[in-house]
């Protein structure tokens, strides 16, 4: 898939909201600009294009790179609050990015169930073409299911076991989840990330539509692989 | 940061009548976009020295009472979430300045 189709998909979306947004200007509702921060993209920018660009980055380089970029997109948002890069173990695993909630409107604004956390993984396969697999995912469900989370997964890519998983998860977690039924994957690859940070769109719309089309089953699941214009 | 925290703690502590501040309050007396208001009054709410309640309205803007957050009982109807609209009432817990 060329980038240009999920360009659109995002500007009618924020064409969607902003109209929305207009009619309630009276009403001083609180929406996705209130909260997350519209400034240009300059330092992010900067990150994202040496992680397409720079061939001679290692590995780890490329996964440290992520996790900087993870932390200034979140950043943006002023209902978190201190954005830690973590590398060791919590009670519910190893977490990439933790993300401390000053107020929970940021759930409300982003139109998903109030859960208690956020968290964020960054992950830099090296196999199968920078897919993430199943068993990662696996885990993700575990730790999702355990902490009651909004969890964001950031991959270059995901093998179709993975994606199987993240819908089947967030189609049916009622099922089997008990304490925290209001829990919810969301993947999002890189290049998303670049078609954002290129078109300037606000950081919040596209959380917001990506967390709206990962509860709807195969929604987010045709925008999973790298655009072809935007591979690494 | 610290000086628009200041101008809702000069607001407070002189313009505050009782009851419930509300963000046009605070928008109107302090000039400032909603954004870095917002950003003030978490951080406000971080320090205990305000309490901010969450309200959701209909697109009608009736106010909505119950626990179920798309179901307008002024309106009687059952609207799709995304059109239900969330803002922040402010109360003051302290009657404090920042300067001192």
């Amino acid at each position: 898939m060329d980038s240009s189709i999920f360009v659109k998909q995002l500007s009618d979306f924020v064409d969607k909201e902003s109209q929305l947004e207009l009619l309630n200007l009276q009403s001083m509702a609180i929406n996705c600009i209130d909260l997350f921060n519209s400034d240009p993209y300059l330092e992010e920018k900067k990150i994202i294009d040496e992680i397409f660009n720079n061939k001679k980055l290692t590995i780890q380089q490329k996964g440290s790179y992520l996790e900087n970029l993870a932390k200034l997109l979140f950043s943006r948002c002023i209902a978190l609050d201190n954005i830690q890069i973590t590398h060791y173990d919590t009670e519910i695993g190893q977490i990439d990015i933790i993300l401390p909630i000053m107020n929970d409107i940021v759930f409300d604004i982003l139109n998903v169930n109030p859960s208690s956390i956020i968290i964020g993984e960054c992950k830099n396969y090296t196999k199968n073409d920078g897919k993430a697999p199943k068993e990662d995912i696996e885990k993700v469900c575990w730790r999702t299911c355990k902490s009651g989370a909004l969890s964001i997964f950031i991959s270059h890519a995901y093998t179709q076991g993975a994606v199987d998983e993240i819908s089947n998860f967030n189609a049916n977690k009622e099922n089997y989840i008990i304490k925290h039924k209001q829990s919810l994957i969301v993947p999002i690859t890189i290049s998303m990330i670049k078609v954002v940070i290129d078109n300037n769109f606000n950081f919040g719309y596209f959380l917001k539509w990506c967390c709206l089309n990962s509860k709807i089953i195969s929604s987010i699941n045709n925008y999973l692989s790298p655009f072809d214009d935007y591979k690494i | 940061m610290k000086q628009i925290k200041e101008k809702i703690m000069f607001y407070i502590n002189n313009e505050f009548r009782g009851g419930l501040i509300t963000l046009k309050d605070l928008m109107d007396y302090t000039g400032e976009k909603k954004i870095a208001l917002l950003h003030s009054l978490f951080e406000l709410s971080k320090e205990k020295v305000v309490e901010l309640e969450k309200r959701y309205f209909c697109p009608n803007g009736d106010f909505i009472r119950n626990e179920c957050k798309s179901y307008c009982q002024e309106c009687d109807y059952d609207y799709d979430i995304d059109l239900i609209n969330v803002t922040l009432y402010i109360e003051p817990k302290k009657i404090i300045s920042l300067n001192k």
